[in-house]
């Protein structure tokens, strides 16, 4: 297993669990014309957080350095940063794009991004463990 | 009871604390009581601590800086509790005789905060368990999901009734989640991830050791050591050298050569600083006077910038002079004077920036930068020793800037127990008649300033109106637009005041309150 693997699969994972958490949302809550957004913003959603992936493999590389904690205590720290990393970035994005509407979207996704990126890391748990043990 | 339960136990106490004593306050009295919990957290968990004479002088600093926390509560004083409070922290749980490996111990500790607050807690000592439940269940999820969110919108499209159901469910679900954003306030939550972050940071020893190792390598005393061409090589520095200097750099002369361009640079510049210095001499030093018509800052506050940054560069080129072999050279004997009287030039050059800084004072009062500079000086007065005391002894960089950050943090807690605001307005209204009043400078000091502003009101609408007069009326400025501004500051402040609890209470607001509360209303000039 190889580090760009294991952050490509955290991303994969965290922006499909997020798009999926955030379009069931929107389909239940708004209109015809707000699904379409959030199926909009479901797909735009990859594209979007593709600058996080190299990020998220620094961070990767760092865990794997961190041989003086376990592995529980890594995984921590990987979520812990990874909600931060995210959450820096839509606070960019949403600095760039400037427009109020999506602040209540924000503070919801960030609500979702919070449960989602713990699930990203603990479900891909076997493939650090493997990437931990081979840097022993 | 299990020491890493403790830990967690404290943590977790602390950022509660943290949450109920600052929660919309100030730091204040309430600093007291966290930091009496952080502090005796922190010598229950490393008792040997109190051993040290390190961390009880930065303990003595730190209770200074507590004390001038709740007397003063200026910034200043609330920067130097914060540095003494990170230093003894560091000091207490790592080996350190530097400030600075003590600050990258502490830096370590935040950013490994997480993992220290995990790593206590072990629920599974063996190897991961397998990944199987709640992963099959997401992989065998996502696609009927996508699916049913694809169905549901063509259902919802064309079916009135369940479109409406669907949107009944909607609004339920937007005020569930209005009310359960309402209860769990999202700042309250990160307010108290906060708490746990600074009391995990204080109190959670990291496990990466990299500055104390990296410190425990490093000497006061400068050593000789042989290093051969090719390691040299590998450093870009060497590499720029090399490429200056040729061959002179790298062959069997090398020593003798740096030693020369040594001298050389030292004499071209000892010659070039006594000619600035000279004409300091005569013109600040010896004849000194303000000249009509001439703006005091062009004669005698344009330039100290440079001034500064020369000195600070100065010192960094004896750094580069003498920071390996050539301190053991036999003949380095005129490159150690020239380095002798480059300090002693650049000290002279300190006191004319120094008399620069007077001149101003003296004309304009003071102000913040005016007295930074001061500070400013008298730390590199603490440089341009240590770098004498360098040479002299043969000490290392390492020693130089251990002791010149052991200086920066005395002068940070001295420079805490006085309240600059005060201390300017003070100044400044009582040569009110020899200083040129920046009224509206003044009128932006803290609120411990307020009352000796309102005690000046004449002087302060003096000022004014001689403005009004230089400008001809054209100013827009009304006529008692200083006492407006001071009735606006004396409203904000009672505002304030309402907003806050007794975990607010300081010497300085309540000194301000009390004045404002026994003389009423601000005084009105007609």
């Amino acid at each position: 297993m190889t580090p760009i693997r294991v952050a490509a699969k955290i991303w994969m994972k965290a922006v499909l669990l997020l798009g999926i958490s955030v379009g069931l949302t929107a389909v239940i809550a708004l209109d015809f014309f707000g699904m379409l957004l959030a199926a909009l913003a479901f797909f735009f959603g990859f594209t979007i957080t593709v600058p996080l992936l190299p990020l998220i493999l620094v961070l990767i590389n760092i865990t794997k350095r961190l041989s003086q904690y376990s592995i529980q205590a890594r995984l921590v720290w990987l979520t812990f940063y990874l909600i931060v990393l995210f959450y820096l970035y839509y606070l960019m994005v949403l600095k760039i794009t400037s427009i109020k509407e999506f602040e209540t979207f924000f503070n919801h996704l960030i609500f979702f991004m919070a449960g989602v990126l713990p699930v990203a890391v603990f479900t891909n748990r076997r493939s650090l463990y493997e990437l931990y043990e081979a840097n022993k | 009871m299990n020491k890493d339960l403790v830990k967690i136990i404290l943590v977790t106490a602390g950022a509660l604390l943290f949450n109920l004593v600052f929660w919309n306050e100030k730091l204040a009295v309430n600093t007291v009581l966290f930091d009496a919990f952080l502090l005796s957290a922190l010598f229950f968990l490393y008792p040997k601590a109190r051993l040290h004479a390190t961390v009880n002088w930065l303990l003595l600093g730190h209770l200074i800086s507590l004390t001038m926390v709740v007397i003063h509560n200026t910034d200043l004083s609330k920067i130097a509790f914060v540095v003494t409070l990170l230093l003894v922290a560091g000091f207490a749980e790592y080996t350190h005789r530097s400030a600075w490996f003590a600050g990258g111990s502490m830096l370590m500790n935040v950013v490994m905060v997480a993992a220290s607050f995990v790593e206590p807690i072990r629920l599974n000592r063996g190897k991961a368990v397998k990944g199987k439940g709640l992963s099959r269940f997401i992989r065998f999820a996502i696609f009927p999901i996508i699916l049913l969110i694809i169905f549901f919108c063509i259902y919802r499209g064309a079916n009135n009734v369940f479109s409406e159901i669907a949107g009944k469910i909607g609004v339920q679900l937007e005020i569930f989640f209005s009310h359960f954003f309402d209860f769990f306030s999202w700042q309250r939550i990160l307010f108290l991830l906060l708490g746990l972050l600074i009391t995990g940071s204080i109190l959670l020893k990291s496990k990466l050791d990299y500055f104390s190792v990296k410190e425990a390598r490093l000497n006061d005393g400068l050593q000789r050591f042989k290093r051969t061409l090719n390691k040299k090589r590998e450093k870009p520095f060497f590499q720029f050298v090399e490429l200056i200097m040729g061959k002179m750099a790298s062959g069997m002369m090398a020593l003798k050569n740096e030693n020369t361009t040594g001298i050389t640079s030292l004499v071209l510049l000892n010659v070039l600083l006594l000619v600035v210095n000279i004409i300091d001499v005569n013109f600040l030093w010896l004849h000194f006077q303000y000249e009509e018509g001439k703006p005091v800052f062009k004669m005698v506050h344009e330039g100290t910038e440079l001034l500064i940054v020369s000195i600070v560069l100065a010192m960094a080129i004896l750094l580069f002079f003498f920071k390996g072999n050539l301190n053991f050279y036999k003949r380095n004997k005129w490159l150690k004077y020239g380095a002798y009287a480059w300090i002693i030039q650049n000290a002279m050059l300190v006191s004319s920036v120094f008399l620069r800084d007077y001149y101003y004072i003296l004309k304009h009062g003071l102000a913040y930068k005016r007295i930074g500079v001061l500070f400013f000086l008298l730390m590199v007065l603490v440089g341009l020793i240590t770098v004498f005391i360098k040479i002299w002894s043969k000490r290392t960089n390492y020693f130089l800037f251990r002791v010149n950050a052991w200086a920066g943090i005395a002068v940070l807690v001295l420079a805490s127990t006085i309240h600059w605001d005060e201390f300017i307005a003070g100044y400044n209204l009582k040569r009110k008649n020899t200083v040129d009043l920046d009224v509206a400078f003044l009128l932006s000091l803290s609120d411990k300033a307020l009352p000796l502003l309102d005690t000046n009101i004449v002087a302060l609408q003096k000022r004014e109106n001689e403005l009004q007069a230089l400008h001809n009326n054209r100013t827009s400025a009304c006529d008692s637009c200083f006492i407006e501004q001071l009735k606006q500051r004396e409203k904000q402040f009672k505002q304030e005041q309402q907003q806050l609890s007794w975990l607010s209470w300081n010497y300085a607001d309540a000194y301000t309150e009390k004045y404002f509360r026994k003389r009423g209303l601000i005084t009105v000039v007609h």
